[in-house]
């Protein structure tokens, strides 16, 4: 009977499959992803907490280092920015602060530069990138990697002598000196061609060689063909381009010189906290840094829909 | 509508690999020609030369007897059809076509009639306003065919552009493409690697291998008389059978051993007349090719057969209409090579199974043979020369039957030599010369082959004009182009057809310091013709000018300005007026369209959703049913299992449902907008031009003079263009320099060697090649025009003779022969050569230039 033993009926727990084995398995998975997003939520509290800081203190009547939420709520730190009829007590005196800290000339000012400069660089890194996508001329690649190279230097190590070359233009102080900065800021505009060459050069050829055929110039080409499939790009250099000159604070100081009329947001809002006011004007700077916030998230909101959406659908196979 | 030359086209890549090289062709108007070759043949880069998307590094392209190589692609009148359509994805079907023409300001409503018209032929007027994205490959290849005709362009450049497409469609768009060039008449050139295509479409077919073209021909052509083993292996679905073998003859015939096998072939000497005589020794390997269907297994053939061969079957290929047989040529007991695979076309498996030994039956008369080095075929319809055995007795050679007596210029000694003759060597004709006896003519393509009897072999000519077998025939041979072997030795070499000796290209500026003064009078006289015609022109247009202005003085500006003015304001108004009329409706029909697109979309879902809610309540009460009546509690489990996999699935299918009539119903929106964006812009553009032609229009009457000098001036500025150019021209003379000697370039030539190669024209060396009969004798008075050579001997062909020479070139001696008419006196000789009869060749990378 020996030989026969395999012949036994097998013990299942059901008839057709393993039913404990499969729940288990959904268990897990349910329990993973409980934990990866236990994960996320918490990062994202991390991430938020700054801000969410920032503008509930913007709020505070006065600055108390130990209370995360204000004990007393008031506007008064966002009209003190701006109206120049409101008098308040400021670090123990009463003044007119927005006479003393000029924070709207101030945003005025960066908005300007940030425009000119977004508006500028961006068709100058565009055509730059799409030259060296397309464009076969000598060196070319020497010149991408030099580039490449002197784009890993900080900025302020030419700061000296840049700002000696903008005495020599004519363009280092007074309103002059705006002109200048924003020239600094466009002038660099090439070293950013790296990711728009990316994005041309997954273009296919053979629409600018079928352009071409069709009696296209270069530049006909770039505007009329590449630009429309070239949205989120474009979006993406005009945030990059916005930004830079928004936030910059090296160079807009070493220009303003100490020159309230000629300071940016941030060089101003420095001085707000640093000079002899210690912490009392740190609830205006809260409130002066969600107002400078603003424009950038609203940018932002504007032109994520054309981030998101790529156009090149249908161009060649694909 | 238009012929194409290429003139020996090089593509040279920095690196150094010639991707195409000495390709030249000739292409007629109305042709439709296909490239066609395996993969990195150089088929594209050829054909973006042609279309300038590619730089050519020498030689000429002609489109329509202009050259082109400097042209860009825009001016070359030439369109083009991308393997991956390269549709501009931001336009629709309709902005896509027009896009040239709106680039070249062709009026509004020619381009939309041309449109239209594109449409029409493509089948595609229902597409015109979607975006490319919204179409199937076919439908955007369509597209793009359309955005190629629609400039009725002198030729159509195609780049493997059904090689996307899946097979069906393929084979629809063939007889499409086939279909439109029937009816646009236009030169198309078409690159594939698709054997059927190329075969299927093309007038003629260019087989190209490495860069180089391996045949030219008609499609029949190529497949029934390759001109060597690669064309007659690439062409033809299955390949050809290839054997190695050796020929031998065996009087009357040939025998044809088969090299691994046990197999001799026999066949009838006549068959293979025209295969050279040296192949005939049974030693020389050579390649034997045979197509399958020349090869039967049929009992019927094989009774019938002329020759068989015994093979051993090893599979069968069942195609419907046809049975390909897999089998292999049966070798000798124990060899142990592999065995050649042959493979044989039937109608059906003739009862056979795998493993027989059967005798298949070969076609002999479809026979081609191909040296196995060379790889060229060497049987070739229109031979290139004919090698035989004669005997040489005092100075008489003789084949067999056929006695000719040598000219002095030959001394041989008495015996048996193997003799070149190149089918050129020998002229026929009705008159004089020495009798001969055709046996076969031939007419292939324009050209007639005639056999002509020497006993126990034939000897070939060629001939452009008419022979008639029963014509009484002559033949005179060129002694010069007979080359003597013995003992496969050359005792008695050919003289070649040109003589190559080196040279350098020089500027005038360099060639002063040989030439002196001797040629400023000449440039002199250049510029002094080219001014004077010029002047002229200049003198006639102006006086033209001056005349029409006459005609018109008394124009009041002011009075007509002035009456025009409110008539403007008038069309002005009414066209803003217009505008914003259409505009408004625009509007209106937009709104209307997006609220009617959104309801649509709220029916679409709200559709979808009810069907699947009632599948998903069906489910559920069959699930509930199932609960009540259940006792087994696995069987539970299982149907609870069952219902959360259908709830998950449930709901992504619902979606997909969803997404996919969403989108079909955006393309639709899509569609409908663009068509009433797209009336919108035509008719605003169309008014606006209006307006602008009007105002135009009102000027020119108000100021006739200034339209008349805008038009002069936009005239002399061409001509004094012109005449700036032609007078640079003029200034500058190039020369060769061979050994001692300058040559004064004609400025064809020149102007080719620095089209072809621009600027390194000076850096470059050359061979320059002369005939014999471009030189020129120069009186030693003159010897400063002329380079030396040391006269060796005097070779006399009874009808020409010449001077066989030594010339130092580069401190290397040449032989090089020249044709002389009287005696020589001198030892030395001084020469000089026609400058217009020599070729010239660049030697490093050995591109043939004039």
């Amino acid at each position: 009977m020996k030989r026969f033993r395999y012949l036994k009926p097998i013990k299942t727990k059901g008839l057709f499959y393993n039913s404990e084995n499969t729940g288990s398995m959904r268990a897990k998975e349910k329990a993973k992803r409980a934990l990866i997003y236990c994960i996320l939520v918490v990062m994202s509290l991390i991430w938020l907490m700054p801000f969410a800081y920032l503008i509930l203190q913007s709020f505070a009547v006065k600055y108390e280092s130990t209370a995360i939420i204000p004990k007393a709520w008031t506007f008064d730190n966002y009209r003190a920015l701006f109206d120049k009829s409101f008098e308040m007590v400021f670090n123990g005196k009463t003044m007119v602060f927005a006479e003393t800290y000029p924070f709207g000339r101030w945003l005025l000012n960066t908005f300007l530069i940030a425009c000119v400069v977004a508006i500028l660089q961006t068709v100058l890194t565009l055509m730059s990138a799409y030259a060296f996508s397309r464009l076969s001329f000598p060196s070319r690649k020497k010149y991408m990697k030099l580039i490449l190279i002197i784009g890993m230097f900080p900025g302020f190590l030419g700061m000296i002598i840049n700002y000696t070359l903008l005495g020599q233009l004519g363009l280092q102080t007074g309103y002059a000196g705006i002109a200048g900065l924003i020239l600094i800021y466009i002038a660099g505009s090439v070293m950013n061609y790296y990711v728009s060459k990316g994005f041309f050069d997954t273009i296919s050829k053979s629409l600018d060689e079928a352009a071409m055929i069709d009696g296209a110039n270069k530049n006909t080409i770039f505007w009329k063909v590449i630009m429309p499939l070239s949205k989120p790009i474009i979006v993406y250099t005009i945030l990059m381009a916005f930004t830079a000159p928004w936030g910059d604070y090296m160079f807009a100081s070493v220009i303003a010189a100490g020159n309230k009329e000629l300071m940016n947001v941030a060089v101003g809002l420095q001085q707000l906290l640093t000079l002899e006011s210690g912490t009392s004007g740190f609830p205006i700077f809260c409130a002066a840094g969600v107002i400078v916030s603003i424009p950038i998230m609203t940018l932002f909101f504007f032109l994520q829909r054309y981030y998101v959406e790529g156009v090149t659908g249908g161009a060649v196979k694909g | 509508m238009s012929n194409l030359r290429l003139e020996h086209i090089y593509k040279v890549y920095p690196n150094g690999t010639k991707a195409v090289s000495d390709f030249s062709m000739d292409i007629k108007d109305k042709e439709f020609i296909v490239f066609v070759g395996p993969s990195g043949c150089g088929k594209s880069t050829t054909l973006r030369m042609i279309a300038g998307l590619e730089e050519i590094s020498a030689g000429e392209l002609y489109i329509d007897d202009k050259i082109v190589n400097d042209v860009e692609p825009k001016d070359r009148d030439i369109a083009m059809v991308f393997q991956n359509y390269a549709l501009y994805p931001h336009m629709t079907v309709y902005e896509n076509i027009a896009f040239s023409l709106k680039l070249r300001h062709v009026p509004n409503e020619e381009i939309h009639n041309k449109v239209l018209w594109a449409a029409q032929v493509l089948d595609l007027t229902e597409y015109l306003d979607r975006k490319p994205r919204a179409m199937s490959g076919g439908q955007r290849q369509r597209v793009s065919l359309g955005r190629a005709i629609i400039r009725n362009p002198k030729v159509m450049l195609l780049d493997e552009p059904l090689s996307n497409l899946d097979a069906k469609l393929r084979a629809q768009m063939r007889s499409e493409i086939a279909k439109l060039h029937e009816d646009l008449q236009t030169t198309f050139i078409y690159v594939t690697h698709d054997q059927v295509e190329a075969m299927t479409l093309g007038t003629r077919v260019v087989v190209m291998k490495l860069g180089k073209i391996m045949q030219v021909d008609t499609p029949k052509n190529l497949y029934d008389y390759p001109q060597n083993k690669f064309v007659a292996g690439f062409i033809g679905t299955p390949q050809m059978n290839f054997f190695d073998a050796y020929l031998d003859r065996l009087g009357e015939n040939d025998k044809i051993t088969l090299l691994n096998s046990s197999n001799i072939i026999t066949l009838n000497h006549k068959l293979l007349s025209k295969v050279q005589a040296r192949y005939f020794d049974g030693k020389t390997k050579v390649t034997l090719g045979i197509r399958s269907e020349h090869l039967s297994l049929n009992p019927a053939d094989i009774e019938n057969a002329d020759a068989l061969v015994a093979v051993k079957i090893s599979h069968f290929e069942e195609l419907g209409n046809e049975t390909l047989v897999y089998a292999e040529l049966l070798t000798e007991d124990n060899s142990r090579t592999k065995p050649t695979p042959v493979i044989i076309r039937g109608t059906s498996q003739y009862g056979l199974k795998r493993g027989d030994v059967v005798k298949a039956a070969i076609n002999v008369s479809k026979l081609h043979l191909f040296d196995s080095i060379t790889e060229q075929i060497i049987n070739p319809r229109v031979p290139e020369s004919n090698l035989l055995f004669g005997q040489v007795v005092n100075n008489v050679l003789s084949f067999d039957t056929f006695k000719v007596s040598l000219p002095k210029a030959i001394s041989l000694e008495n015996g048996d030599y193997s003799i070149d003759i190149p089918t050129e060597a020998i002229t026929l004709n009705t008159k004089e010369g020495i009798a001969v006896e055709l046996v076969n003519v031939e007419k292939i393509n324009d050209l007639y082959v005639a056999s002509i009897n020497m006993g126990d072999s034939l000897l070939f000519t060629i001939t452009k004009e008419e022979i008639k077998l029963e014509d009484k025939h002559f033949i005179k041979i060129d002694f010069s182009q007979l080359q003597f072997y013995q003992n496969n030795i050359i005792v008695k070499e050919a003289i070649a057809p040109y003589d190559k000796i080196n040279g350098m290209f020089l500027n005038h500026v360099t060639a002063k310091q040989f030439v002196g003064d001797k040629y400023d009078a000449l440039v002199e006289s250049r510029v002094k013709e080219v001014e004077d015609y010029y002047q002229n022109i200049f003198a006639v247009r102006f006086e033209e000018k001056e005349k029409a202005l006459a005609q018109i003085n008394n124009v009041d500006s002011k009075a007509i300005v002035a009456k025009n003015a409110p008539l403007i304001k008038e069309k002005e108004a009414q066209t803003k007026a217009e505008i914003g009329k259409l505009k408004e409706e625009l509007n209106k029909a937009l709104s209307e369209l997006t609220k009617a697109h959104k309801v649509k979309n709220v029916e679409i879902v709200a559709n979808v959703k009810e069907a699947y809610d009632k599948v998903y309540n069906n489910e559920m009460d069959s699930f509930n049913q199932f609960k009540e009546i259940n006792k087994d509690r696995d069987a539970y489990r299982k149907r609870v299992l069952e219902l959360r996999q259908f709830k998950s699935n449930h709901q992504l299918e619902r979606q997909n449902e969803i997404n996919k009539a969403l989108n079909s119903e955006a393309i639709d929106f899509d569609t409908e907008t663009n068509a009433l964006k797209g009336n919108f812009k035509r008719e605003k553009e169309r008014l606006v031009k209006a307006l602008k032609d009007f105002k135009a229009q009102c000027y020119n009457e108000a100021y006739p003079a200034k339209l008349i000098e805008k038009e002069f001036n936009k005239t002399y500025k061409e001509l004094q263009k012109e005449y700036s150019e032609k007078l640079m021209r003029a200034k500058i003379l190039f020369f060769f320099k061979t050994g001692s000697l300058l040559t004064l370039a004609s400025d064809q030539i020149s102007d080719k060697m620095i089209k072809s190669l621009g600027i390194k024209v000076f850096t470059k060396q050359y061979f320059v090649e002369i005939p014999h009969n471009a030189y020129h004798l120069v009186s030693s008075n003159d010897a400063a025009d002329a380079f030396k050579a040391k006269v060796l001997e005097v070779l006399d062909y009874g009808n020409v003779k010449y001077a066989k020479c030594a010339y130092l070139d580069n401190n290397v001696e040449k032989n090089i022969y020249v044709e002389i008419k009287d005696e020589l006196t001198s030892e030395e000789i001084n020469l000089s050569y026609d400058v217009e009869k020599i070729h010239i060749t660049e030697k490093s990378m050995d591109i043939k230039i004039y």
